[in-house]
């Protein structure tokens, strides 16, 4: 039974959940023999060369999306297709909607929490800051008598 | 988190014994109790429904944690049921008695054993793992001539705080008349005791059987619940400057201080040293020479205030020279207040990374903790003491005195052979303690330094191009800035109080946030983040992946990734 596949072009990294794409074309296969929905084998009945700019691919009847890790020529008119599944672009709404504790994040951070991953340099600043109020060149004598004088 | 519960449930009669209350429910009536530590429950068939949504509910109202938790069934068999005579098997119709979980799974089978006292033990609880008991749900089914179904149920809810043994005592306060008149009733058949926990499934999952501890060391106790009790009191009590002393030296009469100016104290030595002017032989009845009279001539830094002018008497002669008095023994002087601002505002402005250090006009640079002064205002005062030249700094943060430094701001003007010795002696006593502390500190730091530098020689090329901001901050030596700067010291040294900050520059490459993030620690939902993120724990939840493209997406989280 042939399935509709939708033949892409991923620019993005692959840790990206939404995947910048260019759809080159859509064409109908069939799985292989004994494969698994997560690193499925699909055969065309095309030539190498219709596929060979895809590195993506969408299969709607399999509710997933995939990284292509290998096209294979088996005759001029056959070629199979190995991918294996992109989890974060198939899944993505569903992780977008999990609750979880961020441990470091691109624009939501807390700059007083120090996970020992930035560096400094070895010289430092060194800088001063001087109170306002500051002791005079001005020194007072004082002298001690013995005895009472408070009476003089 | 254990709260007090309360439970509401139809109908109610509530008898109190010595081991808890008791509720019967006996009408269609509404009840509440609250802050309960055990509550047991005994109800009819019509009625169980409601019993199970109370039961069910007050679980969730305060056993919140116990999701968290696994929980333990208890599934020892041989229970020993006393009291109901004739529930026997064999007797009065009873050809089985069997222990049911609501799964149907018999557990293990009993027997009741006749008794007079109409009570009963059974080990079948839900227990969490510090071994406090939750609750114990039973429902009682009969099959014989007369009916076929539920006919009772009992439940016991116990409260967190309570840590018993397997023997539960609230089992015992079941009453012997609703047995009794089970069995007046006629009821025989076979008999049933429903376990039932398919209502708690949603809050208990994974229940296993618990298994009895062998442990030789389990008379030692086990490890206890604990923390969290904290009253998160962050109120600060103010510790102001302290008031001058009200008591002076002057006022003892055996001391006067002037504040002479230059010529004044020429003109007294003038008359001192000529000896015209003195009566000798009525001075020396108490001093043995003139100079003895004066105890001391010092330079301080600060105004003494000029009283009123009096003419300076030794020992009992007045010597003309007039010259005021001084007016104030102990002086408060403030250097005023500054604002510390962070510079990174990060944990880059706080210790280890930035090093803080005052310097103190007669007592020298003493270092800080730079959390203690970062973001906050300072403020310096100085008390001084204008007799001995003993002064005290008080730098308060924030409304309290945080440290405090004693120092020596009178410079001691010999008027004799003596008292230069003195000074000098002084000078080389202060000298010699400040470059004590300085090769002290040294040599300490200077180890420590030694030693963080031989940990990161392995770290090789890490360590050139900039290292981790904790490990350059730590291998730093820190060299004092001053000695003791008290005396001739500080007359001659820098009399402006300061603050000197050591910063750190921050090695940061260009995007890193976007590359690797910065650290976050939040708890959120993941569709409210953008860019790169790193997730500590994630539950996945409402995903229909396969098991493995969970654990796939679990460790690309970890990773990071770009939302």
């Amino acid at each position: 039974m042939s399935f509709s596949c939708v033949l892409q072009v991923n620019a993005s990294e692959d840790n990206r959940l939404t995947k910048d794409l260019t759809t080159i074309t859509t064409l109908d296969g069939v799985l292989k023999q004994e494969t698994s929905i997560l690193t499925p084998t699909i055969v065309f009945e095309y030539p190498l060369t219709v596929m060979a700019g895809a590195n993506y691919m969408t299969i709607a009847a399999f509710g997933r999306s995939y990284f292509i890790t290998d096209i294979r020529s088996v005759t001029a008119v056959l070629t199979e297709v190995t991918l294996r599944v992109d989890v974060l672009g198939t899944y993505q709404n569903g992780i977008r909607a999990c609750t979880a504790i961020v441990g470091r994040q691109e624009t939501r951070w807390n700059l007083y929490l120090d996970d020992g991953s930035f560096r400094v340099y070895s010289n430092p600043n060194v800088l001063t800051r001087a109170f306002p109020s500051h002791f005079g060149d001005d020194f007072y004598f004082v002298l001690a008598v013995a005895g009472d004088q408070s009476s003089s | 988190m254990y709260m007090a519960g309360s439970i509401t449930i139809t109908g109610s009669t509530i008898v109190s014994t010595d081991k808890g209350d008791i509720l019967f429910v006996t009408a269609n009536e509404t009840t509440t109790i609250s802050a309960f530590s055990r509550v047991s429950v005994i109800c009819d068939d019509a009625l169980r429904f409601n019993l199970l949504s109370a039961i069910v509910n007050s679980l969730v109202d305060f056993h919140t944690d116990i999701e968290s938790g696994t929980v333990y069934l208890n599934t020892t068999p041989n229970l020993n049921i006393t009291g109901f005579a004739g529930y026997t098997i064999g007797t009065s119709g009873v050809s089985a008695i069997k222990m049911f979980l609501a799964n149907g799974v018999a557990a293990g089978s009993f027997s009741f054993v006749s008794g007079t006292n109409p009570y009963f033990s059974i080990p079948i609880i839900l227990k969490r793992l510090d071994n406090t008991y939750v609750a114990i749900c039973i429902y009682y089914e009969i099959t014989n001539a007369y009916q076929v179904g539920l006919v009772g149920a009992y439940c016991s809810i116990y409260a967190p705080t309570y840590a018993g043994t397997d023997t539960i005592p609230g089992i015992s306060i079941i009453q012997p008349e609703f047995f009794s008149e089970w069995e007046d009733a006629g009821y025989g058949g076979t008999c049933y005791v429903i376990i039932y926990n398919s209502g708690f499934s949603d809050y208990f999952s994974g229940l296993s059987p618990y298994i009895p501890d062998t442990d030789p060391y389990l008379p030692g106790g086990t490890t206890d619940e604990g923390g969290g009790t904290g009253t998160f009191d962050d109120t600060s009590d103010p510790i102001p400057v302290p008031d001058l002393p009200t008591v002076t030296v002057t006022d003892t009469g055996f001391i006067s201080l002037y504040t002479p100016t230059l010529a004044q104290l020429k003109s007294l030595a003038t008359y001192l040293w000529d000896s015209n002017g003195l009566d000798l032989d009525t001075f020396k009845r108490i001093f043995s020479d003139p100079i003895s009279a004066i105890l001391g001539l010092s330079l301080v830094p600060i105004n003494p205030g000029a009283g009123t002018s009096a003419s300076v008497i030794l020992g009992n002669i007045d010597t003309g020279v007039t010259m005021p008095r001084v007016q104030n023994q102990f002086i408060r002087f403030s250097c005023g207040s500054l604002t510390i601002e962070e510079y990174w505002g990060g944990y880059l402005d706080y210790s280890p990374y930035t090093r803080a250090e005052i310097y103190l006009p007669f007592i020298g640079a003493k270092p800080l903790n730079v959390d203690d002064i970062m973001g906050k205002t300072v403020t310096l005062w100085y008390l001084f003491d204008i007799l001995s030249g003993g002064c005290v700094a008080c730098l308060e943060c924030n409304g309290s005195i945080l440290y405090q430094f004693m120092g020596e701001c009178a410079c001691s003007i010999p008027i004799t052979g003596r008292d230069l010795t003195n000074v000098i002696n002084g000078l080389l006593t202060v000298v010699g303690a400040g470059v004590g502390a300085m090769v002290a500190t040294g040599g300490a730091m200077a180890a420590a330094g030694g030693a963080t530098l031989a940990g990161v020689a392995g770290a090789g090329a890490a360590a050139a191009a900039g290292s981790l901001a904790r490990n350059v901050t730590g291998m730093k030596t820190y060299v004092e800035k001053s000695g003791s700067m008290g005396g001739m010291g500080g007359m001659l040294g820098v009399k402006t109080p300061y603050i000197i900050l050591t910063r750190p520059r921050q090695a940061l490459p260009a995007n890193q946030n976007t590359y690797t993030g910065y650290p976050s620690y939040i708890t959120t939902l993941l569709g409210d983040c953008s860019g790169f993120t790193v997730v500590q724990d994630v539950h996945l939840e409402g995903l229909t992946a396969t098991e493995e493209e969970k654990a796939e997406i679990g460790r690309l989280l970890r990773e990071g990734v770009y939302l």
